[in-house]
């Protein structure tokens, strides 16, 4: 209460904002500017996400030059293929999941309990990732759990046998890809953690409400449109991995990805990789969808409670 | 009906556009000058289509060649065999030169993607394995296509500290003895040839009721499946593997850093394979390509590249050369010419073949 009494709306102890802006005029620029601002970045996604989208689409419904089902069919009715997606839709689900939940409290940690120096030199180190190449990371992760390698040396002070690994299991697998996800499940979650309003979570305790009540009718309302964001990103991210199950996760890890790039490492038939690549795509948006439908509803949910 | 903010527009859009003006320029100035600067490069740029990190695009090559003929390389990677017929097909000879396989050579001489070539232009044509240049894949109505620079086996592989005896047969990968020691190259166009080897199966044309099983098999004996000389050489190095398929220039690379590392062509077989360079049909710099196709079946060139171990170098096609190394470089690069004859090679294949041999290994694996 002393803060709320002391501190302006939307300024911390520390005096920097969480969130609120002072409303000022806006200004709108005209149509030519807008125009201006919007092109490249137009011009961009059409060049580089649209049109390969289509050329992918023509591809995956031909097959001897003329227009066909037969790929889809193909994919859809072959059992190794479903069984290779239907567990390539499940691990990302799982590693998302966990990404977030992992994310979420660190992110909302480093945007309300940690300062401002140690808090940029944190989002910088959750950057690196970023700007390293994957393949670095993958083989900087193997180092880390090989056999006899530094954490297996640490496990076996408790126990375990040094020269054992997870290596070569899905488990690694899977754990790589959290790890991979984690950044950007932080990042989305920072700024959601840094939206929600001091004065509103203020208010709420002022009002009586338990920490559980805080977090479901106040902090998880005003944080899943970033959650689904997030979700998202970490979803769709994970389920075209192919490098992490192949060079991690051994002989039982493989997911859709790897029979993607074998098929088109064959060089046998395309359009049938195009297809499956297609069928994967279209599945995870429809997880993605129905994912971020529950959310949202849950959000509905919390506002009409409160 | 003017807007408040009128007056301020008109400054603000030219701020705006002035530095989106100046990058698109820029932009467009250095696409400019990247078209310039290849067709600028006119006669003296050769484009060579390759794998990453095979030979041809090692630091000192480049500089040899400007040497020999003033030209400089630029290189085109490819990802695949298909990828390679698809990219000089399309296009339209800015490649010069491309090193397809045995196993995909015909489909680009039947597109009509490559050059015929003229054996009298070809310095070392005569010094080639005769079995190698005399092969009816590379060539179509009786003239030459392709000009085999290197070749290979993919075979078994063991660490002699593991074994008591030395494992000279295929069963190694199957027997159960070696569960979750194994691994195995994720090419369906390996694994399934050496599985009818091991089945005793025509090797070109197996039955696949007989060898999916056998893959299975396989599969549920294996630690990894590899898809690059990287992993496989970390999956050794670290003793995660015992005895697997590899091919015999990345495990030649690898020997040298693992003692007791063997490879081996077991009594059954090993799959071979022959690399070709060949010259695109539209290339505007047909002299400098030949020049490239004798430099790169060249003693001088060839020595420099199997000399380090390192450089992973597969056997040369060209005889004369192979003869002149000494037996320890010859057992690292398996270039044993009486090795020659129990290799059976990666021919070309009917797609639909091609496919079920995929589908078979990718059921395999999902199982």
């Amino acid at each position: 209460m002393t803060d709320l009494m002391t501190s302006p709306p939307g300024l911390r102890p520390d005096g920097t904002t969480a969130g609120t802006v002072p409303r000022t005029r806006r200004y709108r620029p005209g149509a030519a500017a807008t125009t201006a601002m919007l092109a490249p970045g137009t011009v961009v996604l059409l060049l580089f996400a649209a049109a390969p989208m289509v050329a992918l689409l023509v591809t995956g419904f031909s097959h001897d030059s003329a227009f066909t089902f037969a790929n889809f069919s193909k994919v859809l009715h072959t059992a190794v293929y479903m069984r290779l997606l239907v567990r390539t839709l499940v691990v990302a689900l799982i590693v998302t999941v966990v990404s977030l939940a992992v994310a979420w409290p660190a992110a909302w940690a480093l945007a309300r309990y940690v300062g401002p120096r140690p808090r940029q030199l944190i989002l910088v180190l959750v950057i690196v990732p970023y700007v390293t190449s994957q393949l670095l990371l993958i083989y900087g992760f193997i180092t880390l759990i090989q056999s006899d390698g530094p954490l297996m040396k640490v496990l076996s002070l408790v126990g375990l046998d040094a020269h054992s690994s997870i290596m070569y299991t899905p488990a690694a697998a899977v754990l790589m890809m959290i790890y991979e996800s984690i950044p950007t499940g932080i990042l989305v979650m920072y700024s959601a953690a840094t939206q929600v309003d001091d004065s509103v979570l203020e208010a709420a305790r002022a009002l009586g409400a338990g920490r559980a009540f805080v977090l479901t009718r106040v902090v998880w309302p005003l944080s899943v449109n970033m959650l689904v964001i997030g979700f998202a990103l970490t979803y769709v991210q994970t389920v075209g991995a192919f490098a992490e199950p192949g060079i991690l996760g051994g002989p039982s890890g493989q997911l859709l990805g790897n029979a993607i790039e074998a098929q088109l490492h064959s060089g046998t038939d395309r359009p049938f990789a195009i297809a499956m690549a297609l069928v994967l795509l279209l599945c995870s948006l429809v997880v993605v969808g129905l994912v971020s439908l529950v959310l949202r509803r849950t959000q509905g949910d919390g506002r009409s409670r409160r | 009906m003017s807007s408040p903010h009128a007056a301020h527009r008109a400054p603000y859009i030219r701020r705006f556009l002035a530095p989106v003006t100046a990058i698109l320029t820029a932009l467009a100035l250095a696409l400019t000058g990247c078209s310039l600067s290849s067709s600028g490069g006119g006669d003296k740029v050769l484009t060579v289509a390759i794998w990453k990190g095979y030979g041809a695009d090692l630091p000192w090559v480049a500089q040899d060649f400007k040497a020999k003929t003033g030209a400089t390389l630029r290189f085109q990677y490819i990802d695949s065999e298909d990828n390679l017929i698809q990219l000089m097909s399309k296009a339209d000879g800015s490649i010069d030169v491309g090193l397809p396989n045995l196993q995909y050579i015909g489909r680009g001489i039947d597109q009509g993607v490559f050059l015929p070539l003229d054996t009298g232009r070809l310095d070392n044509y005569n010094d080639l394995y005769k079995r190698f240049s005399g092969l009816g894949e590379i060539r179509s109505a009786g003239k030459l296509y392709g000009l085999p620079w290197t070749w290979g086996s993919t075979g078994l592989f063991y660490n002699a500290k593991d074994f008591p005896t030395a494992q000279t047969s295929l069963n190694a990968l199957w027997d159960p003895a070696n569960k979750g020691k194994v691994a195995v190259i994720d090419d369906a166009n390996v694994v399934v040839p050496i599985t009818a080897l091991r089945l005793g199966l025509d090797p070109q044309n197996p039955d696949m009721s007989k060898i999916r099983p056998a893959l299975a098999q396989l599969k549920s004996n294996a630690k990894t499946i590899y898809s690059s000389g990287t992993d496989l050489a970390k999956a050794i190095s670290t003793g995660t593997v015992d005895v697997g398929i590899g091919n015999s220039d990345e495990v030649g690379g690898i020997e040298g850093d693992t003692p007791g590392l063997t490879y081996t062509i077991a009594h059954e077989g090993a799959v071979g394979w022959i690399d070709n360079w060949a010259i695109s049909a539209k290339s505007k710099h047909q002299d400098l390509a030949y020049q490239w196709l004798n430099y790169m079946t060249s003693s001088d060139f060839l020595n420099k590249y199997v000399g380090p171990p390192a450089n992973q170098a597969p056997a040369p096609a060209n005889e004369t050369v192979a003869k002149q190394f000494n037996q320890s470089i010859l057992d690292r690069l398996q270039a044993n010419p009486d090795k020659i004859d129990s290799l059976v090679l990666q021919l070309p294949e009917p797609a639909d073949r091609l496919q079920a041999w995929n589908d078979a290994w990718q059921e395999a694996k999902a199982s």
